[in-house]
């Protein structure tokens, strides 16, 4: 894969692992990586390997193959290349850059998950998953019929139908980067639908009759998950 | 529309820690690798500086997942 400054992002050759790991300014990197170092210059290798290595490691749960880890760095890889205008020097230039890769493999990751749901109604089987593995005596015992009643009505009367599909979705599960492939928009939007959602919910449960407390004491029964 | 007694537990769990000024998860990301540097070199980040920050961890059980891998991961032994 060719990046943006012209530069493959393909995986380091055996050759970098013979640079010897040094600390570089972060005006360094972005010299060397947005056009203004030489071609084949070493701090790329040297970040391509890092990034290898970040990936092999904040990914090591996931059971990936070694082709699936090489997409997922090409993409990591050329995320960051793209995004080094954004880079705002608030920690070193690979600690930045460890933390964009990941985050773009993750997105990766829950975008095929969600994918693969479209076949197997996977939302389901995760939401019962879910369900089950909540299900213990505090989770039963915790809300009470008028509590329960008053969410219902609050969810039904107070949201509107982009925010009432968005929490629910939210609640059972489904990543939220899903959420917004499906609504056409950005993530932070669907934060907010979201958020907004709860503060109108909050607001109307403590308006009602089930009291100011209500949330809190539910809570203290075991509504936590 | 249909939502179960544990989701209905789940979102009474979220109200109560909902606040009015949150994090989304680009804002997060944002900040996560200065968390990651100052909690390595064992500053302790100020608690109050990463109150939004911490907040979002109880929010967002994505962001949560992705955190503690990166936490898990020597970034500068790496380098």
């Amino acid at each position: 894969m060719v990046d943006s400054v012209g530069r493959s992002s393909d995986p380091p050759s055996s050759s970098a692992l013979t640079h010897p790991p040094v600390n570089h300014p972060d005006e360094d990197w972005l010299l060397a990586l947005t056009g203004g170092g030489e071609p084949d210059c070493p701090l790329f290798e040297q970040l391509s390997l890092y990034i290898r290595r970040v990936l092999i490691r904040a990914l090591s749960g996931k059971d990936l193959g070694d082709e699936a880890l090489a997409e997922l760095y090409q993409e990591a890889m050329h995320h960051v290349l793209e995004s080094l205008n954004s880079f705002r020097g608030n920690s070193s230039f690979p600690t930045w850059a460890a933390v964009v890769a990941t985050r773009v493999a993750y997105t990766r990751l829950q975008r095929r998950e969600a994918d693969r749901s479209m076949h197997s109604d996977y939302h389901r089987a995760e939401s019962d998953a879910l369900e089950r593995a909540t299900q213990d005596d505090s989770t039963h015992r915790l809300t009470s019929e008028e509590l329960s009643a008053a969410l219902r009505v609050a969810i039904d009367s107070e949201l509107t139908d982009p925010q009432r599909i968005a929490t629910l979705a939210f609640l059972r599960g489904v990543p939220i980067v899903e959420i917004a492939d499906q609504f056409g928009t950005a993530t932070g939007d669907v934060y907010d639908l979201v958020h907004d959602a709860r503060l109108r919910l909050r607001a109307a449960l403590r308006a009602s009759d089930v009291g100011e407390g209500s949330i809190e004491e539910a809570d203290k029964d075991g509504a936590g998950g | 529309m249909k939502i179960g007694r544990e989701n209905l537990c789940r979102l009474l769990r979220l109200l109560q820690v909902t606040e009015l000024e949150e994090l989304d998860c680009e804002g997060f990301l944002r900040q996560i690798p200065g968390f990651l540097e100052r909690s390595k070199d064992r500053a302790a980040p100020s608690l109050g500086a990463y109150r939004l920050f911490v907040h979002h961890l109880r929010i967002c059980a994505e962001c949560r997942e992705e955190f503690r891998s990166l936490r898990s991961v020597p970034l500068r032994r790496l380098l």
